[in-house]
């Protein structure tokens, strides 16, 4: 027993002392800048610069390495000393430690990664001392800049989220950010960054996205120090400590998972099976109960012309299908209703799922962008003013609609607050063999898909995607899934029963 | 052997098998469940053939599994109740087991993919003419960086690590530079291939149809490629693989 | 697109030049007075911009802006031209106790280009019952971005050293104004006629800098005289 112990507690120390060695390995932690940097350190700060940034913030830190015309948001210009994530007041510049927090750990949602696997503490810590010679501003700074004080927080209730809400109306953070926080306000497409470049107001659904991170500290100091070089203020003057608590609460509550990270991704789109007319609006509540499945988009930059910034980062589905029809929804953010404008050069906002046309028996399919001269693909395409439409593909540069007579897809789309759904319906099999897909239940079917923004500037080949998934339409369980079991309680009750009577007999004898 | 005081045998006998279970499932790396099964199946045998070598341990052991199954009138409610529910869920629980096993999981096809096939027999003997001129090699760089920041940062990434701002929409995932696996492995013609054939300049070995490497010999001028290739090297200190 | 861009840096230039010529100004009492007074022309015809269209907030923005940033009066006259002496470096004291009011009204910046002298406070005030911004683009002061909903009636702002500052509202694109931080009193504004004066002027001679957010910049050479009124007429060239 005393050995049994002794292995135990070996046991569970073990994880415990390496825990410790790997804090004691970075002494200070992060919390400790140099005090003034030394020419050397410039030198070391200049020379990682060189090496790991200068390609898209520029030799110069202007912001104009050859990376940065692809790039959005584009690299920050550190010449005016603009940083967004601040922990300090409007119009002062950001602390050390922010510098060095946002060289460490990236933007969400941008170009910019987190270096704390490529560069040590002390590297970064030069880097530091080297970007702050961008700008006169630092050296000009007399006093280090004064921290913002995050007050005593409030948690999340129902109560003070509909505060918050009342304060995003009042405040009017609706105006840019939109009536229900995608990002689509009346004054959203008109912002531009201090540069004058084009820039987006934060969709508040998509915390993964926030550039400053998504805990509840960060979303307060966003609102109390504002994101400078951008259209975004500070509220300090309108939000005491506690409303910016309320408006904090409100932004969390907006979130699908209160823990704001991405959707996982999951490789199969099931399809379930439902009894009787599937409907056809994308309000319904129906579609509330059906499972979602979430794919992040990124642009296409395989074939000219490639899209750099696309506008739309993922799709959500669900599908359902009965004896007759396969439904699908989608619903995707787009801050703009777009549409097909011949005299404005503006094009329709769009999606659209891909299919092989022949499920393939091994391994081999269709190139993912639109086929391929061998194999052929099928595209059900929902466009803002175009409808439903049905397409086949050899290529990116060979797509063509299907006849009208083999159109018999049909689709029912709506555009609310920055958000569009749209409900597709197919008959899971059609006439046109040739150039339909046929759909057939129990089989893993390639997929996958697409969506323009056409205010970005998005058509044919401009265009956000994913590669290959998997479609998978669930067989209704064959009937040996219930017998078996029950066949299996009937004979274990049965042998117990038996048991029981004969010990209950070996007692009496 | 004496009757023994303290915990009953069959208490130690679920305590060794928990005991063992546990152990076993801390093994790092992480053991297959087909031998934690082999070890368990095992642990189970030998402490059965521990307490059945006496008839005295056997009935100390096997005493309270008797009592419950008969049932012991002189026994309190709770344990008459329990007795019911244990008599109860026994076959219940196989039902369930049964229900695990002939319940269709789908899961999709393995994906075997050769992740790098053999080059075709032409581009085996190049080698990258921009090392011949070393007098050029920072012009040859900043060509070289130009481009990769211009086409191929968005997957590959500004870490050379695979995990640029569109890796997460693409499977398989954007090579890994930095990883010992890939340029490092490879010679540089070998890396010229994949650069200007991208995805659809596959064998079918290699999914074609699933890569979204571009094929960047329409895009690209050949100086450029091979410039994005001698960048590619200096910057993540690799040295590419030559014939021995 | 990258107008601001040229701006911010014309701005900047304009600030370095400027900073690199002007000595510490000192205040005192002047015991000779001159005048200087003007008038600012637009040579040629420059196109008049268009008013703009207000896609939102009509309620209080009104279905039009007239744009600001050309005003022409009779005969080619410059409204809201900016007038400085560049190398004055004693003359009276310069008004740091003073409050200068910058309003938003109907979604326009009242006045569209303010003086306000360096230390002194820029009281921005929101007159509207909808939420604006104050976003300044300036480079030798700290540039802020504050929002001002409708229950912020006033946010008092320092400037520390001379400017144009470009300030804008962002939630209403066409909103914009320039903020002039002096460090010396002998700065003036045009009117709608295009005229100026200067008051309270040591005799002496000076360069004079004429500047217009469309029209550009120039200088001109003064002499004032105790107790008489120097005359100048400038055109700018855009």
């Amino acid at each position: 027993m005393r050995w049994a112990c002794l292995i135990l507690l070996m046991i569970l120390l073990t994880p415990s002392t390496g825990w410790g060695q790997e804090k004691g390995a970075s002494p200070g932690g992060a919390g400790a800048p140099p005090a003034a940097p030394s020419p050397q350190d410039l030198q070391a700060g200049k020379r990682i610069y060189q090496k790991w940034c200068m390609n898209c913030h520029g030799a110069q830190g202007d912001g104009a390495g050859p990376a940065a015309d692809f790039l959005r948001p584009r690299p920050r210009d550190f010449r005016q000393g603009l940083f967004k994530i601040r922990t300090t007041q409007s119009g002062q510049l950001p602390s050390d430690q922010d510098l060095f927090n946002v060289i460490t750990k990236g933007m969400p949602g941008t170009g910019m990664p987190g270096w704390e696997k490529v560069l040590t503490e002390a590297e970064r810590w030069q880097l530091v001392s080297y970007l702050k010679t961008f700008s006169r501003r630092f050296a000009r700074a007399s006093a280090p800049p004064e921290p913002i004080r995050i007050g005593t927080q409030l948690p999340l209730s129902a109560d003070s989220a509909a505060e918050g809400k009342r304060l995003f109306r009042e405040i009017e953070c609706f105006k840019c950010h939109g009536d229900e926080g995608r990002g689509d306000g009346p004054s959203a497409p008109e912002l531009t960054d201090d540069w004058g470049a084009p820039i987006r107001p934060a969709n508040l659904r998509k915390p993964w996205t926030f550039r400053g991170g998504h805990t509840p500290e960060a979303l307060y100091l966003r609102l109390q120090s504002g994101i400078a070089g951008s259209p975004m203020p500070s509220f300090a003057d309108s939000l005491d400590n506690e409303k910016t608590w309320h408006l904090v609460n409100y932004v969390m509550s907006l979130w699908q998972d209160s823990s704001g990270n991405n959707p996982p991704l999951q490789v199969v789109l099931k399809a379930r099976r439902v009894e009787g007319e599937i409907p056809a609006q994308p309000g319904e509540a129906f579609w509330q109960d059906q499972e979602p499945f979430y794919y992040p988009l990124v642009g296409q930059v395989i074939r000219e012309p490639r899209l750099f910034v696309p506008s739309v980062d993922g799709v959500q589905v669900q599908a359902v299908y009965n004896d007759r029809e396969l439904a699908l929804r989608l619903v995707w953010d787009d801050p703009t209703n777009s549409k097909a404008d011949a005299e404005q050069g503006t094009f329709e906002d769009a999606a659209a799922i891909e299919f092989p046309v022949q499920v393939p028996p091994g391994a081999k399919r269709p190139f993912f962008l639109m086929g391929d001269a061998e194999l052929a693909v099928q595209l059900l395409r929902w466009g803002s003013s175009s409808g439903m439409t049905e397409l086949n593909g050899n290529g990116l540069d060979k797509l063509q609609p299907q006849s009208e007579s083999s159109q018999e897809s049909t689709a029912v789309g709506e555009f609310q607050n920055g958000q569009y759904q749209v409900v597709m319906k197919r008959p899971l099999r059609t006439v046109n063999t040739a150039q339909d897909i046929q759909f057939e239940t129990g089989r893993f079917i390639p997929v996958a898909f697409f969506a323009w923004d056409g205010s970005n500037g998005e058509t044919g080949g401009k265009m956000a995607l994913t590669s290959w998934f998997y479609f998978f339409i669930e067989p209704a369980l064959p009937k040996v899934t219930y017998v078996y079991p029950a066949l299996a309680v009937v004979i274990a009750g049965g042998l117990q029963w038996w048991v029981v009577r004969r010990l209950r007999q070996t007692k009496m004898d | 052997m004496n009757t023994r005081r303290g915990i009953p045998l069959l208490v130690k006998f679920v305590a060794v098998l928990v005991g063992v279970y546990v152990g076993v499932r801390l093994v790092r790396p992480p053991l297959p469940s087909s031998l934690v099964m082999m070890y368990m199946t095992l642990t189970v045998c030998g402490v059965l053939v521990y307490v059945s070598i006496y008839a005295e341990t056997w009935q100390e052991f096997s005493a309270p599994l008797v009592e419950l199954f008969r049932g012991s009138p002189e026994r309190g409610g709770l344990w008459q109740g329990g007795r019911q529910v244990v008599l109860g869920l026994i076959p219940l629980l196989l039902g369930f087991g049964v229900y695990q096993k002939v319940t269709p999981s789908f899961t999709p096809p393995a994906e075997q993919r050769v992740v790098h096939p053999a080059p075709p027999f032409e581009v085996m003997g190049l080698t990258n003419p921009l090392q011949q001129r070393p007098d050029r090699l920072q012009e040859h760089l900043e060509l070289g960086a130009r481009v990769y920041f211009q086409n191929c940062v968005y997957c590959h990434g500004d870490r050379f690590d695979g995990e640029g701002h569109f890796a997460h929409g693409f499977n398989p995932p954007p090579a890994n530079f930095v990883d010992a696996g890939t340029i490092a492995q490879l010679q540089e013609s070998y890396v010229f291939w994949r650069v200007s054939t991208g995805g659809p300049g596959l064998p079918a070995e290699s999914t074609p149809w699933n890569s979204a490497m571009p094929k960047w010999d329409t895009m690209l001028n050949e100086e450029e490629r091979w410039a994005v290739v001698l960048y590619l090297y200096h910057q993540t200190g690799w040295k590419p693989r030559t014939w021995e | 697109m990258r107008t601001w861009l040229v701006v911010l840096g014309g701005v900047g230039l304009l600030i370095s030049a400027a900073a690199g010529s002007s000595l510490a100004y000192e205040g005192a009492a002047v015991a000779e007075k001159g005048r200087v007074s003007g008038i600012v022309k637009a040579a040629g015809k420059p196109p008049a911009p268009k008013p703009i269209e207000v896609n939102k907030d009509q309620a209080t923005c009104g279905k039009s802006q007239p744009a600001e940033s050309l005003i022409l009066g009779a005969g080619n006259s410059v409204k809201n031209a900016v007038i400085r002496l560049t190398n004055i470096s004693k003359g009276k004291p310069l008004d740091t106790a003073a409050k200068v009011m910058l309003d938003q009204a109907k979604c326009r910046f009242v006045p569209h280009v303010v003086i306000v002298p360096v230390g002194a406070t820029l009281e921005i005030k929101n007159s509207d019952p909808i939420t604006h911004n104050v976003h300044t683009f300036s480079i030798e002061n700290d540039p802020i971005n504050k929002a001002q909903p409708k229950t912020v009636p006033i946010i008092p702002t320092k400037f520390t050293a001379p400017e144009i500052v470009k300030t804008q509202c962002d939630i209403h694109k066409w909103m914009g104004t320039w903020i002039v931080a002096a460090d010396h009193p002998y700065y003036a504004v045009t009117d709608d006629k295009g005229q100026f004066k200067l008051a309270d002027v040591p005799p002496g001679t000076y360069q004079m800098e004429i500047w217009h957010e469309t029209l550009g910049k120039m200088t001109k050479e003064v002499t004032v005289k105790a107790n008489a009124e120097a005359s100048v007429s400038v055109e700018l060239k855009k």
